[in-house]
């Protein structure tokens, strides 16, 4: 399983890794962007099976990339790892085709029940 | 009579302190305590989030460095001898966004997170219009960190509804 993981934050982007360690997910291969268009380049160029990806980078927003993906018709799972975690940003990323919002702080359960619900 | 559904939440010292507690719980390698009695600002390493939108209000996290050095190095999980300002930065700024995404929670209708701030000499940020609603500081058992949170008259002091201050 290859996961993408964007985060503007190099700090965040290494805990989430971690985080995919401890919850069961340490074979996967995971290649990191540290940007929204990073991201965009990197899920052409490396097909990921699972994007992880902050809400709020700057130059195109986690939001922005996933309109844009699932515009071109790119239906690969997505989520939200991200500190807005209001019911309104949830019901936006689910409208707008993500499969799980992550609210941080986080802990291993939580991205095990998300990445889990994804995989079944 | 009042509909309880419309009404703002309570949004205390008290409420606040536990939003930093668990985060620094969850994210930090190492337990901190909150120091009860004490709100003075820490001077050192400073990282800050604003809330724009409906509920303008700002999160500030000013470390004493040592402390602060120690938390980012936690973050990282590097050597404190690798770490470098970029690191700093980045880690307490992350901070900072996770309790303003902490505080964003409580607020009902459209508010935006900016990305953070960080003031890495020892200098406060200056706020014009802003009023601190309270002060929590936690240790380590060795050092301070205080996290103020302020409540901004407007938003004409921010620049960028993702980030910066004007």
């Amino acid at each position: 399983m290859k996961i993408l993981v964007a985060d503007d934050s190099r700090v965040m982007r290494s805990i989430v890794i971690r985080t995919l360690r401890q919850a069961g997910y340490g074979d996967a291969d995971v290649v990191q962007a540290g940007d929204g268009h990073e991201a965009l380049g990197m899920i052409r160029d490396e097909d990921p099976d699972l994007v992880l990806c902050d809400w709020n980078m700057p130059g195109l927003t986690g939001l922005e990339l996933l309109v844009q993906i699932r515009a071109g018709g790119d239906a690969r799972p997505f989520g939200f790892v991200t500190a807005q975690q209001s019911p309104q940003m949830r019901q936006t990323a689910i409208a707008s085709g993500a499969q799980f919002l992550i609210a941080k702080p986080f802990t291993a359960d939580d991205f095990r029940d998300a990445l889990d619900s994804v995989e079944a | 009579m009042t509909d309880i559904t419309t009404e703002p939440p309570v949004l205390d010292e008290g409420v606040f302190e536990q939003i930093v507690a668990e985060i620094f719980g969850v994210m930090l390698g190492f337990e901190m305590f909150p120091v009860h009695g004490e709100d003075k600002v820490v001077a050192g390493l400073t990282s800050l989030v604003h809330i724009t939108g409906g509920r303008p209000h700002t999160v500030q996290l000013s470390f004493a460095r040592a402390l602060g050095d120690r938390v980012a190095a936690e973050m990282f999980q590097m050597p404190l001898a690798e770490l470098d300002d970029e690191a700093r930065a980045d880690a307490l700024g992350e901070l900072a966004n996770v309790v303003g995404g902490g505080v964003k929670a409580l607020f009902p209708g459209h508010c935006q997170l900016s990305l953070p701030t960080v003031l890495l000499a020892d200098s406060a940020p200056i706020l014009p219009g802003a009023e601190a609603l309270g002060t929590v500081v936690f240790t380590d058992g060795a050092d301070t960190v205080s996290a103020t949170l302020w409540e901004r008259s407007d938003d004409d002091t921010i620049d960028d509804a993702r980030g910066g201050l004007a």
